[in-house]
């Protein structure tokens, strides 16, 4: 059902969805790891 | 003699025919803070919106009128000076709501934050912020998402019917990535992923707006519009004091994750969106902006530990980590004050913040500065040449990058990646050449400089309603240049100085 909801674009809801997660999944795995070496260069 | 006038008018008329329906276009955006301020009873406002759709909507048919037989069919130059043309426009038009309301001191402030808005930049010089009627907020907020994906791209996205000239005015604007074959779709495209993240960024700031002790409707229109700004790398706020003013972590990592992810290219959202999702991590530009913040970041917070500006990791990392990124992805959130920057950072940490913001976001994205896409071209092409020199006489040597495909580097990508490089360094120098001679300590003038050149917004106080008007000028030049990315003004100036020439 999801999938058919089109927008006059090749890209459904399901597609949306998951593009989404993965940038703020991404985003977030960068913010740690800057995050990390920031905690890393506060103890030295 | 009258055959030549014939040729020079219609070339004009199709100039003034596109700009006079995107002179349409934005009379139309100024019915969403006229209808807010309806919704809130803010009548004197009503009025100012009113008086800006007037006269705009009698600019835009005006122009349609007298240019109604202009050519469909418009050349490169011509898109190009409808370009620079209507964003200028823009700006002397959209500042009609805001100097009535009276938050401005005078119409050369109401423009500057107007481009500063289109640009997404975000420095300000209304006053008053945290007493502005709703209607106005709503329009600041509302310039900066329409400037971050272009009002050229709205205009073609739902004004235009496939004109044959429709993708020369889009890269006029600074976008050159074709997310589907047709331009039309494509723009369709951008708007589609700025309204999706629109409406989720907005429900979980609002959320969590609500969370920080905000009452429902304030926290409502807060999310909103702080996520219009993040989303745009646009930095404005509804508030005097930025993000410091929600004094919470949760607010500011929210908005960054979100300013961060506008900070993309369009282009990789849709190669995500439509399920290559290896991509955000192969692609060009997210390995360069990854390499480059955390370099940057690693450099301004050794500084500032040095320093013990900040006493523990958790200040650390919101205050000066936070302030790396908002300028690295040209945003502007600030979560300490103007001052503190020269203040209290060191050199070293003021450099990588001015470095950062320099370098700025992705190309085809909300964001400005250099782009990602063009340092790591300048990277690659370092490597490439360690590598010729040290392989033997008779070998090839190909360097590769990848954006959406593998693409090999040839001479010409280098080639526009340096000359736009080099013009907005030079660009810089100038402007802080002029902060300087206007009596601007250097280190001030150079971050302030940097700020409105890469359409950033972060400011250390040389922003203010009583700076010299000709620094004004200069910055509302530096922004839109900056945000057009040189060409479209440069035709735009050498047409101009041709024709008062003839």
């Amino acid at each position: 059902m999801l999938k058919k909801i089109q927008f006059n674009l090749p890209v459904n809801f399901l597609d949306t969805f998951k593009g989404m997660i993965t940038e703020i999944i991404g985003v977030i795995i960068l913010i740690l790891i800057g995050s990390i070496i920031i905690f890393l260069i506060s103890k030295i | 003699m009258s055959s030549t006038f014939i040729i020079r008018f219609q070339k004009l008329s199709t100039v003034g025919l596109y700009t006079g329906r995107v002179m349409l276009v934005l009379a139309g955006i100024m019915v969403v803070p006229l209808i807010t301020s309806l919704l809130f009873g803010e009548l004197p406002i009503v009025l100012d919106f009113l008086v800006g759709i007037s006269i705009t909507s009698i600019v835009g048919f005006s122009l349609l009128l007298i240019c109604g037989r202009g050519s469909r069919d418009i050349s490169w130059t011509q898109s190009m000076i409808v370009v620079s043309l209507s964003w200028l426009l823009a700006m002397i038009l959209s500042a009609i709501p805001y100097y009535l309301s009276g938050y401005w001191r005078s119409y050369l402030d109401a423009m500057f934050d107007v481009m500063s808005g289109f640009t997404t930049t975000g420095l300000v010089l209304g006053q008053d912020l945290d007493h502005m009627p709703y209607g106005i907020n709503m329009w600041r907020h509302l310039l900066t998402w329409i400037g971050g994906q272009g009002i050229i791209v709205l205009a073609l996205s739902f004004f235009t019917k496939g004109s044959p000239g429709a993708f020369k005015l889009y890269v006029g604007e600074g976008k050159d990535e074709r997310l589907q074959p047709n331009v039309i779709n494509t723009t369709r495209a951008i708007w589609y992923v700025s309204v999706v993240y629109l409406f989720v960024g907005t429900f979980i700031l609002w959320i969590t707006g609500i969370f920080v002790g905000l009452p429902v409707i304030k926290a409502l229109f807060h999310g909103l519009w702080i996520f219009m700004a993040a989303w745009s790398t646009g930095g404005f706020a509804p508030q005097s004091q930025n993000v410091i003013y929600y004094h919470s972590r949760v607010y500011e990592i929210i908005t960054m994750i979100f300013f961060i992810i506008g900070s993309f290219n369009f282009n990789l959202h849709w190669a995500v969106w439509t399920g290559n999702r290896k991509e955000i991590y192969r692609n060009l530009e997210t390995v360069t902006f990854s390499i480059t913040a955390t370099v940057l970041s690693t450099i301004a917070i050794w500084e500032l530990s040095k320093l013990n500006v900040y006493p523990d990791a958790i200040s650390l990392l919101s205050r000066g980590y936070y302030s790396i990124l908002s300028a690295h992805t040209t945003t502007g959130f600030m979560t300490i004050y103007a001052r503190q920057f020269v203040l209290d950072w060191g050199p070293l940490a003021l450099m990588a913040i001015t470095v950062a913001m320099l370098f700025g976001g992705s190309a085809s994205s909300t964001a400005g500065g250099f782009k990602a896409v063009r340092v790591g071209v300048a990277f690659k092409t370092v490597i490439y040449e360690i590598k010729r020199l040290l392989a033997p006489e008779r070998a090839v040597i190909v360097e590769k990058i990848h954006m959406g495909r593998d693409i090999v580097l040839e001479d010409r990508y280098v080639r526009i990646a340096l000359t736009i490089i080099f013009l907005y360094t030079i660009s810089w120098f100038i402007l802080t050449f002029i902060t300087n001679a206007c009596g601007y300590d250097l280190p001030s003038s150079m971050f302030e400089s940097a700020s409105a050149i890469g359409n950033v917004g972060l400011s250390c106080g040389v922003t203010n309603p009583d700076m010299p008007s000709i620094l004004k000028v200069a910055y509302i030049l530096g922004m839109w240049i900056g945000r057009l990315e040189f060409m479209a003004v440069f035709v735009f100036i050498g047409e101009f100085i041709r024709t008062l020439r003839r």
